[in-house]
Formats: C-alpha cells, sequence, structure tokens
C-alpha cells in the first residue's frame, strides 16, 4: 500500500527530517508512528500527502509512485489519503453537515450526491443527530468525529492520523480510537501518530519508532519504547 | 464541470459581499479611473462639435460688382456649384447685407448713425462661399481668380477662424495627456489595490484554502474564486460608472448647450455608443483584474 524507498528529506542549511528511510505498509495495516518531537513524523506525512518532496529515495502509494507527482495530479492523491489532525480543522462558521459537505463541494460533487451521502457519514461517526451544529456547539471528541468524517467522505484507502486525539479527554480519546480501529476493520489503511503511550499500548498494533529521521525499531505488536 | 463553474461563482461572489467594505474601496478606485477615460473621450466629442460648429462658420464672401445682371450672377453660381471643393453657395443681395448688418450692430449707435447719413446702401451683393474642407479656400479663390467672371468681382473677404480651431486643437491635446496620465494612474492605483485587496482576502481564507488543499480540491478551483471575485469587481465598476456618465450627462446638458449655442444632444451620443463602450470597458477591467489579481494569487497562494 505504502513503500518509501530510501527516503531521505534534507533542509537546509543541514538538517536531516528523514535519513535513508525505508518502510513498506501493507493495505488494511493499523500502524502507529512515535517518536521525539523532531524525530521526522510530520515529515513523512507531509511526503505522503505531497505537500513536501524527498531529497532522495522514492514514494509509491497504492502503486502509484508520487516521488516527483506533477503538481496537478496533487489532489487527486489526496482525495485518496484522508488526514485529520490534532486542531481538529474544521470551518467555525459552517455546521457539522456544510463542513463534511464542503470537502465534497470543492472537489465537484453533484448537490445529489453531497445529499446523499454526507448524513451517512455523520451517522458513521455517530453525529447524525448533531448536524446543524457549529463547530463551537460540539465537545472536542465531536469535533474530532466531524474532522474523521470528513477525512473519510472520499473513501481514502489510507487514513493520516496526526495527534488525533492530542486535545481530548480520556472518555473522548478512547472514544476516537476505537473509531480508527472501527474504520481500519472496514478495510482502510490507518496511520496514526502519537505522543500518547497508553493508546499505542493498548492498540497492539504495529508500531514504528522514529528518532532523528531514522527507523529505529519496527514492531508488528509493538509497545511505545521511547 | 458545470457544477464547478457555478460553485466557483458562488465563492467569488461570498468572498465579495463578505468583504464588502474593501470591496467598495477597490470598485471606487476603478470607477474614477473608468470616469477619466470617459471624461477623455467626452471632451473629445464636445471638441469635434465645436470644430464642426467653427468650421461651419468659415466662409468666403466674394462681393460683386453692382452692375452684375441677374444672368451673369446666375452663370456665375452655376460656375460655382461646379466647384467640387464648394460645399454651399449663399447669395446675399444688398438689401439683406444691409438689414443682417444693422442687426449684427443694433447696439453700436455710433454705426447706426453713420449708416443712416448715407443716401445709399453701400453694400454689394454677395456671394458667401462654404468649403468641404477648410484648406481649400486657397483653391477656390485661385479658380476664381483665373476663370472668365473674375471681373464681376470686386472683392473678397475671407472669414478666418482657423486661429480659434488652432487654439481648440491645442487645449484637446493638452486636455488628452492630461486624461491619459490620470487614466493611467488611477489604473496602476487599481492594479496595486486589487493586487492587495486580493491577498488581504487569501489570508483572511487562509484556513479554508488549507482544508480545500487537504481534502483534494484542484488548483483551479482553489484559485480561480479570487480571479472570479476581481472580475466582479470590475463589472460592478462598469455599471456604475455607466450610470454616473448619464447623471454627469443629464446635469451638465444644459450648461453645453448654452455655451454651443445650439442643441448638442450628449444622450443620443451615449445611447449610440452604448454597447461599444461597455464593450471596450468590460473588456478593459476585465482584463486589468484579472492580471492583478492573477499576480496576486500566484504570488501569495501556495496550491
Amino acid at each position: 500500500m505504502i513503500r518509501f524507498r530510501n527516503v531521505t528529506k534534507h533542509y537546509e542549511p543541514n538538517v536531516y527530517a528523514l535519513r535513508d528511510f525505508s518502510l513498506h505498509i501493507k493495505p488494511q495495516d493499523f500502524v502507529s508512528i512515535v517518536g521525539k518531537s523532531g524525530a521526522g513524523k510530520t515529515t513523512l506525512i507531509k511526503l505522503l500527502t505531497a505537500e513536501e518532496r524527498p531529497t532522495k529515495g522514492r514514494i509509491i502509494v497504492g502503486g502509484w509512485d508520487i516521488t516527483n507527482i506533477h503538481l496537478r495530479e496533487i489532489p487527486f492523491l489526496r482525495r485518496q489519503i484522508g488526514v485529520i489532525f490534532q486542531n481538529f480543522m474544521l470551518l467555525p462558521n459552517r455546521t457539522a453537515f456544510e463542513n463534511i459537505a464542503f470537502a465534497l463541494q470543492v472537489c465537484g460533487a453533484a448537490p445529489h450526491k453531497v445529499a446523499k451521502i454526507v448524513p451517512q457519514i455523520l451517522k458513521i461517526v455517530g453525529l447524525g443527530h448533531k448536524q446543524d451544529f457549529y463547530p463551537h456547539q460540539l465537545s472536542g471528541g465531536e469535533q474530532q468525529r466531524v474532522g474523521i468524517a470528513r477525512a473519510l467522505i472520499h473513501r481514502p484507502k489510507i487514513l493520516l492520523a496526526d495527534e488525533p486525539t492530542g486535545n481530548l479527554d480520556a472518555i473522548n480519546e478512547q472514544e476516537i480510537i476505537n473509531l480508527l480501529k472501527k474504520i481500519n476493520e472496514l478495510g482502510t489503511t490507518v496511520i496514526l501518530v502519537t505522543h500518547n503511550k497508553g493508546i499505542v499500548n493498548s492498540l497492539h498494533k504495529r508500531v514504528i519508532t522514529l528518532d532523528a529521521g531514522e527507523l529505529v525499531n519496527d514492531q508488528h505488536h509493538g509497545k511505545y519504547i521511547i | 464541470m458545470v457544477v464547478s463553474c457555478l460553485r466557483i461563482i458562488k465563492f467569488a461572489w461570498q468572498d465579495f459581499y463578505r468583504n464588502f467594505w474593501l470591496s467598495v474601496v477597490v470598485i471606487i478606485v476603478l470607477i474614477l479611473a473608468l470616469s477619466s477615460v470617459n471624461a477623455l473621450v467626452g471632451l473629445n466629442v464636445l471638441n469635434g462639435e465645436m470644430l464642426k460648429i467653427l468650421q461651419n462658420k468659415i466662409s468666403v464672401n466674394v462681393f460683386l460688382s453692382e452692375k452684375i445682371s441677374a444672368a451673369q450672377l446666375a452663370n456665375f453660381q452655376n460656375y460655382l456649384h461646379g466647384i467640387k471643393e464648394i460645399d454651399k453657395v449663399v447669395y446675399v443681395s444688398p438689401e439683406q447685407g444691409l438689414s443682417q448688418f444693422k442687426a449684427k450692430h443694433k447696439n453700436d449707435q455710433a454705426m447706426i448713425d453713420a449708416l443712416s447719413e448715407l443716401d445709399k446702401n453701400p453694400l454689394l451683393p454677395t456671394l458667401v462661399l462654404f468649403a468641404n474642407d477648410t484648406k481649400a479656400f486657397g483653391n477656390i479663390l485661385a479658380q476664381i481668380d483665373s476663370s472668365d467672371y473674375a471681373a464681376l468681382v470686386t472683392d473678397k473677404n475671407f472669414d478666418d477662424h482657423e486661429d480659434a480651431i488652432n487654439k481648440i486643437n491645442s487645449f484637446s491635446e493638452k486636455a488628452r495627456v492630461v486624461g491619459l496620465v490620470l487614466a493611467a494612474f488611477f489604473a496602476l492605483v487599481s492594479i496595486l489595490l486589487i493586487f492587495n485587496a486580493i491577498r488581504i482576502i487569501i489570508y483572511t481564507h487562509r484556513e479554508e484554502i488549507g482544508i480545500m488543499r487537504l481534502v483534494g480540491a484542484t488548483n483551479s478551483f482553489i484559485r480561480l474564486p479570487f480571479i472570479v471575485e476581481s472580475i466582479f469587481y470590475g463589472l460592478f465598476a462598469v455599471a456604475l460608472t455607466t450610470i454616473l456618465c448619464y447623471g454627469v450627462c443629464w446635469l451638465a446638458l444644459p450648461y453645453v448647450n448654452a455655451f454651443f449655442g445650439s442643441s448638442i444632444d450628449l444622450f443620443a451620443y451615449l445611447n449610440t455608443h452604448l454597447w461599444k463602450m461597455l464593450g471596450v470597458e468590460v473588456a478593459g477591467v476585465i482584463l486589468l483584474n484579472v492580471v492583478s489579481s492573477g499576480l496576486a494569487v500566484a504570488r501569495y497562494l501556495k496550491v
């Protein structure tokens, strides 16, 4: 599904975000990526969404070599990769429904398709009854559910979760992780970037540990070991 | 495709009214630029009218012998009609000439008194010649001098308005330069203003743009609403400038007619040239706005 081959990302003057990094993630994997700040986790996500390009090496997503992806192909790559963030990235002046619909509208979806799909996805994330609520009327956990719904709206094969529970309390945190597990069980590859030791240890899934841009540990039923 | 185009227009319109006061400022400056161009065009039209009026007044008075017979007069008139540079020939009899002279000098008592001292009408029969082109008078007079009718002519009086025409031309040329400089200045201000307005709007929409990129909106879908918004500025500016133009004409018409002493139908001119004027202004403003907003988008909107 995802393959990094000897990828190096170098920033001037002398910073290596990733150094000769190789990784293979299979379809339907649930992978946690852990590491200290500056270990290269965010760079990894930026490379996968083509926000950054590798200095060296190759990146292949679903058989598509995106190493030197053309500018006009990037939107189509991003429709295949859903991304959620710690700060939810919702538009404050739009309702839950409108925030999700926005993702379809800007990609040219027909109005009847928007009207059909958005309620379905809101139901999947358990917010069918709150579709007309604005972000400030929702709890942190609910806002993150809206973010997840938006990320899933194009039925992506990969879901990147960058510290999705960073702003949540323990109860909401567990709910979001359960939702991610459910999404993974339905066939989506999930890549979870986190600092949360408890979550990583409770998952019993593959754990990749980065340090100073290098892969230092890769365990299939791993634990948070930093 | 159609859905995307409609959404681009919708997003552009939302930006337009959400940044209402910014839009108002941009439109005002565009109106100033367009009004300078319109003033320039208006000045040219009035200048043309003024020249036409003056050219109609340029004539040559050919004073004939008082003994000229009716047959000789008719032959001479026929001869003059045959000269292609001559537009019109008007015969003024001594009696008509006298009454015109008295009417012209009715407020000049000394002149009226001097005239009444004379025993007989001092004015000669006259042919007033109007030419197609003011520059043709020299040639016309030369042809008369070399014709068989030269002996019937006692004198010629060239009523010259050339100096006035030159003054008007010189004034209108200066006014045109000032107008062009003003229009160029406002166009430059418009470009800078639109560039900065779009930059501010991009900045205020950075979250929305970030989400658009994240969810896979195409680059053109992200960029085009800003370009379309600048087109909205142009369309509003042209529409308001046209209304303003009609308003100014309505206010100025009595003064213009009083100045020229004749009825100039500015509205007829506007109505005749309305579509041409709108076409040129819309095309020009859209080009200007698309270029300036395109530069801002290319510079500040990374996709």
